[in-house]
């Protein structure tokens, strides 16, 4: 019978000094899912990848990987799994192929006709054999994401991935990842900045803020969520009295909204549609409205919704 | 074992890849090449001073053969001396008064050593032999020269000669004391023997003859003239014929002459004169007692320390092959040093470290693999600097290197194979290698930087080594023993019947430091726990600290 999960973890903190990084975090990964794990910067989300890829030991909690146990098994637990941390950094002075050579030895029945399959896979052929230190940043990530499939894990874990890819190379790793989780049933766990592109790449996504995990959910679902709200961009002509007036009218109605200001002029609220008038009458009698957009709801607007990444009102 | 069999392979693959590699070993065989070289330049600039070996050149600016113009110089000198010499001692009465007051004269005295100068070199192109004089060297202090012993006979003849002639003049202008006649008789005597020697080419008899001038040379000093005559004792023994230097022998015999009156006094002296020693324990006078079944083994076989002798002729108190050894094990230290001191620094920093930790091996394998595949990296720079002395000395000292090795255990003297003792040099030499290894890979896993690992390791081996040095001049005392750089130089704790300034251990190559009063077992421990501390060290900061 296969196993729901193949990738566990259960109530993983980590400290660094006196201050914890990561409290309490428990989530699952399946075979054939992209899972986006999420977090403003400094929020817990690399220090969870690393700890499941061995480089932190967790202070307390539990990391199964294919049912093995990471500290107990460390070996059988790593041995499927596959992955970028940060950035791929490789031996710089040998090629993009020795590097992968280097790295095919660490696993078993790795055969060199899978180093031409994987070079191919991320489209390195014509430079696979030059020296790493004549490759961008693209290429490297390219690289790397070679080396971590050389092995064909059942879980690959990717640390901002799309790093230093232009859009086409984005949206090929987007296509490689989907097709490995749902085609060959792979397990993917992706952290990234670019809410966009995790919409578009992952089934699931985990909300990480300040070291705990705020929710894991489908991201149809967590778009549902946010969908009781619509967002609306609101040109305006005194930004700051705008959000003095719309602190006292949440705290009036009881009924939170959620604003972002990107410039001097420019707010952007998530509220029932019921009180757009109200709102917009109160801010063009006050403070001078220039325009009004409404927006659709996006995995941008849900992540700012449950992390409260502007200034939460009330 | 097959992943740890992959890593090395990996980090071996990684090391030879370095252009740092291949430039600091190809340092390493071009410095010990070159300082070589250098020390060969010094020993013939020294021996150029001294007369002691001369290049001659033609009109037209050809080398010309050493025996042959040195038999020219000698004729011309001999054709000059028998026409001026005449004009000279023509100005004087049989008295030796000047007969006319000239501007320009000769000492009397002077004339007549000149004399007793002409009559040995015409002796000398009698026998055709080289000539020992002021204007005139021979090869008989190069050791590394053809040794013709009748050289030596001039060396003696030259001051007789002179005593006698003064003597004999004396005598013509007045009366001699009764010390005076006795010299006299004396002198004359020697010079006939001299004569016999020249003619019969016997060096017995030459030997003999040397015995014979005790008297003369030491006086009153019965313990100076038994010391000397115990030596050309030995020395007709060791070298019936004449056919090797002496000079070559008499270290040896020396050796013998300080251990035997070491023994006698139960006090260990310093030098074959004796005068302040330390006492002996039981230990120090079996010690003692089998360096000298290895000295007169050594004596026996004919096994005798070129170098230590060269050395001590030309006055330089290190041989060049020991120069050599130092530069070069000093290069291969530095090389391993900066080796393990990058090698988890370096990964960590540039981050390559990360797809070792991806993989599915537990860090103390990886470790392991780093230490085993740069272990094996400084053996090879062993065997390589090994091979390379070997070259530089038999091109450039061309000494008696492959000599076995003389050691003594129960009173009874063995040889160890050329081969097999330079193995186990080899072998011994790599455990203060390692300790070294050991103690920056650790630096390189606590500070996981680079430069700074690279440079307090560095630091602390050339540091160490200089308080080691500093520490061999003051009074040892039992505590000492517990310092770790008195341990490094564990090849000559366990070499230690090698003749002193020829063979060392690459350690104490670098080292330079003597052995000290540890013993060998004790030093080898000491180094075992000093590995086992900065290996665990290492493997507890790799395998337990956070990679951020």
């Amino acid at each position: 019978m296969e196993r729901e999960s193949v990738l566990e973890i259960e109530n993983l903190s980590k400290a660094f000094g006196k201050r914890w990084v990561v409290q309490g975090v428990s989530l699952a990964v399946r075979p054939g899912e992209v899972f986006g794990f999420l977090g403003p910067n400094g929020a817990g989300k690399t220090t969870v990848i690393k700890m499941i890829m061995g480089f932190l030991t967790p202070d307390s909690g539990r990391i199964l990987l294919n049912g093995f146990d990471r500290e107990k098994q460390y070996e059988k637990a790593m041995e499927r799994i596959g992955g970028i941390v940060e950035n791929p950094e490789m031996y710089k002075e040998f090629s993009g192929r020795r590097n992968l050579e280097l790295y095919a030895r660490l696993h078993k029945g790795v055969a060199p006709a899978r180093i031409d399959e994987v070079v191919r896979l991320v489209g390195m052929e014509q430079r696979i054999e030059d020296k790493v230190k004549k490759y961008s940043l693209g290429m490297k990530q390219r690289l790397g994401v070679a080396q971590a499939l050389l092995h064909k894990p059942n879980i690959l874990i990717l640390d901002e991935p799309t790093n230093g890819l232009d859009p086409a190379g984005i949206r090929e790793l987007r296509d490689i990842l989907k097709t490995l989780a749902h085609e060959q049933q792979v397990a993917v766990m992706v952290s990234s900045h670019m809410l966009a592109e995790m919409e578009l790449m992952c089934d699931r996504v985990g909300i990480i803020e300040n070291g705990v995990l705020r929710g894991v959910m489908d991201v149809s679902e967590l778009l549902h969520e946010v969908a009781g709200q619509e967002v609306f961009i609101y040109e305006l002509d005194n930004v700051p009295k705008a959000l003095t007036l719309l602190h006292t009218y949440s705290a009036g109605e009881g009924q939170p909204c959620v604003v972002q200001t990107h410039d001097e002029r420019t707010v952007t609220l998530a509220l029932p549609r019921a009180q757009l008038p109200a709102v917009s009458r109160l801010l063009a009698a006050e403070t001078g409205l220039l325009g009004l957009h409404a927006k659709q709801n996006t995995l941008e607007d849900a992540f700012i919704h449950i992390t409260g990444g502007g200034t939460p009102i009330a | 074992m097959h992943k740890i069999l992959s890593l090395y392979r990996n980090e071996l693959d990684k090391i030879f890849h370095r252009l740092t590699t291949w430039l600091l070993l190809g340092a390493m065989v071009l410095g010990t090449f070159a300082m070589g070289g250098l020390m060969r330049a010094v020993t013939a600039l020294v021996e150029s001073r001294m007369g002691m070996t001369s290049q001659y050149y033609d009109a037209d600016g050809n080398l010309v053969d050493e025996a042959v113009e040195h038999r020219r110089m000698l004729e011309e000198a001999v054709a000059a001396e028998r026409i001026n010499l005449p004009l000279e001692l023509a100005k004087y009465d049989d008295e030796g008064n000047l007969k006319d007051m000239e501007s320009s004269y000769a000492d009397y005295g002077s004339l007549i050593w000149r004399q007793a100068d002409l009559a040995v070199m015409e002796l000398c192109l009698e026998h055709d032999i080289d000539y020992y004089g002021s204007n005139f060297s021979s090869g008989m202090f190069d050791p590394t020269q053809a040794y013709d012993f009748r050289t030596e006979i001039t060396t003696v003849m030259q001051p007789i000669a002179q005593q006698l002639y003064s003597l004999e003049f004396a005598a013509r202008t007045g009366e001699l004391t009764p010390g005076d006649q006795a010299t006299l008789f004396l002198a004359r005597r020697m010079m006939q023997l001299c004569e016999e020697a020249l003619t019969d080419g016997d060096y017995s008899d030459w030997l003999d003859l040397q015995i014979t001038s005790l008297p003369i040379l030491y006086g009153n000093d019965a313990e100076g003239q038994e010391t000397m005559r115990k030596q050309y004792e030995m020395l007709k023994q060791a070298n019936p014929e004449g056919k090797t230097n002496p000079l070559l022998i008499l270290p040896t015999i020396q050796e013998i002459g300080r251990l035997e009156r070491s023994l006698q006094d139960d006090v260990e002296y310093s030098d074959q004169s004796g005068g302040n020693g330390v006492p002996l324990t039981d230990a120090k006078r079996t010690d003692l007692q089998n360096q000298l079944v290895v000295a007169n083994y050594r004596l026996e076989q004919g096994y005798f320390s070129v170098g230590q002798t060269l050395a001590a002729a030309i006055g330089v108190s290190i041989g060049g092959y020991t120069v050599m050894k130092q530069t070069g094990a000093a290069l291969l230290a530095v090389f391993v040093l900066i080796l393990a001191g990058s090698t988890v620094a370096q990964e960590i920093s540039t981050g390559s470290i990360k797809a070792l930790i991806i993989a599915p091996v537990r860090r103390r394998k990886i470790l392991t693999a780093k230490i085993a595949a740069i272990a094996t990296t400084a053996l090879g720079g062993s065997l390589l600097l090994l091979l390379t002395l070997l070259g530089a000395d038999a091109l450039l000292f061309r000494d008696e290197f492959s000599q076995p090795y003389i050691y003594a255990t129960h009173g009874q003297a063995h040889a160890l194979p050329f081969a097999a003792y330079r193995a186990a040099e080899i072998a011994v030499d790599f455990l203060p290698l390692l300790c070294w290894l050991l103690f920056a890979l650790m630096l390189s896993t606590l500070l996981r930087h680079t430069a700074a690992a690279v440079g307090v390791s560095l630091g602390g081996y050339f540091l160490g080594n200089t308080l080691g040095q500093i520490l061999q001049l003051l009074p040892q005392s039992w505590a000492m023993r517990f310092l770790p750089m008195q341990h490094f130089n564990l090849s000559g704790a366990v070499f230690h019947f090698a003749p002193s300034g020829d063979v060392q251990g690459l350690s104490s190559a670098v080292t330079g430091i003597a052995s000290s009063t540890a013993s060998a077992a004790f030093s080898a421990c000491y180094l075992a726990v000093l590995v086992l501390c900065f290996g665990w060290t290492a493997y507890d900061s790799f395998c337990r600290k956070d990679l951020k």
